[in-house]
């Protein structure tokens, strides 16, 4: 684990929620920048405070050494025009692109924003607090370019179910905070005309061999409805 | 493990249902890689046992062991049993449940049937083994592959209406539906 920046509690004026609405919930998107550029939303508009949010995020990458974590204030759709509140280095071990997941966790009260950055396969945990000065600092820093997109960049992409980044398969899930490794099977052959079939979609004619009722579908197709 | 499976085991994952796994007895249906009863496992369940047929229990009990999750210690809580859904229940399944949970079950229309008679007769085991009917509750989760209408149509004929309670954000056809009772019918 290590602390990468911290400070004491902000006075609400002070600090990232100075612009609450008359409901108290918050005015602007917590969000994480992507590799594309584009935002990852963690805590929503509208969120009353105190309000958590987690995301899981992944690389975008082949080989990454690092997850570059750029949290970013606002409501527009690309990060290039939200405010930056800071960053977050968190180290995944270098691998094919997808498969890392470090999850990203929120909360936010009406004077202080803070976040862990958790890398559910190695445990290392990477801890932020929200620092007017600091995050000053990040949004020069990102302004110089150190934020840029693309191959190396270390900026993630949301974690999704199916892993269309990369060719392997994911070894296992996050589910309730806790790593769930799920070994898949190993040689099944798929049968002819299924290629592609990791996607998601249900083989017919690799299910029904599972299934025994199934199998007449296979042998009368016309019975399906 | 398909895109059901995993939206499933967040739903459980999540509030509310995450305080109501917390303690809960609760068994899945066809569970093929386990994700949403090991999800249940991981959010605190009493007891999870991982059913499908027999030759995929294998494999399951690998996943229980790659996650530490067997109940040899006596301390944890998973295991898994034999359950063809064109057959009686097996004895040793006829306890109390507080969740049947199953994903991408509904893919064969052969097997509606089966599976409502199944999870019908999980559903009426009573807590002291009287059939009664309270307090079991039934998610599914399901990928729309054409198939959906006829299985509601199949659930309403056996006394079951659909209440979607999650929709995948990413892909609308993928949701979490929550069997329940038709108010009236109290078994079949």
């Amino acid at each position: 684990m290590s602390t990468v920046q911290a400070s004491t509690a902000l006075p609400a004026t002070t600090g990232p929620w100075a612009h609450l609405d008359a409901h108290g919930t918050t005015q602007l998107n917590v969000a994480v920048a992507t590799a594309d550029g584009a935002l990852a939303t963690v805590l929503p508009r509208g969120s009353h405070l105190p309000s958590c949010g987690e995301l899981l995020l992944t690389t975008s990458g082949h080989q990454e050494q690092k997850l570059r974590l750029v949290l970013l204030l606002g409501l527009r759709p690309m990060a290039s025009a939200c405010r930056v509140l800071g960053t977050l280095d968190v180290p995944v071990e270098p691998e094919e692109r997808g498969l890392a997941q470090v999850s990203l966790s929120v909360c936010a009260s009406a004077g202080q924003l803070c976040a862990v950055a958790h890398n559910v396969r190695s445990g290392a945990r990477v801890f932020w607090v929200f620092d007017e000065a600091a995050a000053e600092a990040a949004a020069e820093v990102a302004a110089d370019g150190a934020g840029a997109t693309g191959r190396g960049s270390g900026l993630p992409m949301p974690w999704r179910f199916g892993n269309c980044y990369a060719e392997a398969r994911h070894p296992g899930v996050v589910v309730a905070g806790r790593y769930l490794p799920l070994p898949h099977e190993r040689g099944v052959a798929m049968p002819h005309g299924a290629d592609g079939a990791w996607d998601g979609e249900v083989v017919p004619s690799a299910t029904a061999a599972k299934v025994r009722p199934a199998s007449q579908y296979l042998r009368w197709p016309h019975s399906l409805p | 493990m398909w895109p059901a499976s995993y939206l499933l085991a967040r739903c459980l994952a999540a509030p509310p249902l995450e305080i109501a796994m917390r303690g809960a007895a609760v068994i899945e249906l066809g569970a093929g890689c386990g994700l949403p009863g090991l999800a249940s496992w991981a959010c605190g369940a009493r007891r999870v046992v991982l059913t499908d047929l027999p030759e995929n229990l294998p494999r399951l009990d690998a996943i229980i062991d790659a996650n530490g999750a067997d109940d040899a210690s006596g301390r944890l809580r998973v295991s898994t049993a034999a359950l063809d859904w064109c057959h009686p229940l097996p004895a040793a399944l006829m306890q109390p449940w507080d969740f049947v949970v199953a994903a991408d079950a509904v893919f064969w229309p052969a097997l509606f049937a089966p599976l409502l008679d199944t999870i019908d007769a999980l559903s009426q085991c009573g807590r002291d083994g009287v059939r009664a009917g309270v307090g079991t509750r039934v998610l599914l989760a399901s990928t729309d592959r054409g198939r959906a209408a006829a299985f509601a149509a199949a659930a309403a004929v056996a006394g079951w209406t659909l209440e979607e309670r999650h929709v995948d954000a990413g892909d609308a056809r993928t949701s979490v539906c929550e069997l329940v009772r038709q108010s009236g019918n109290k078994s079949s």
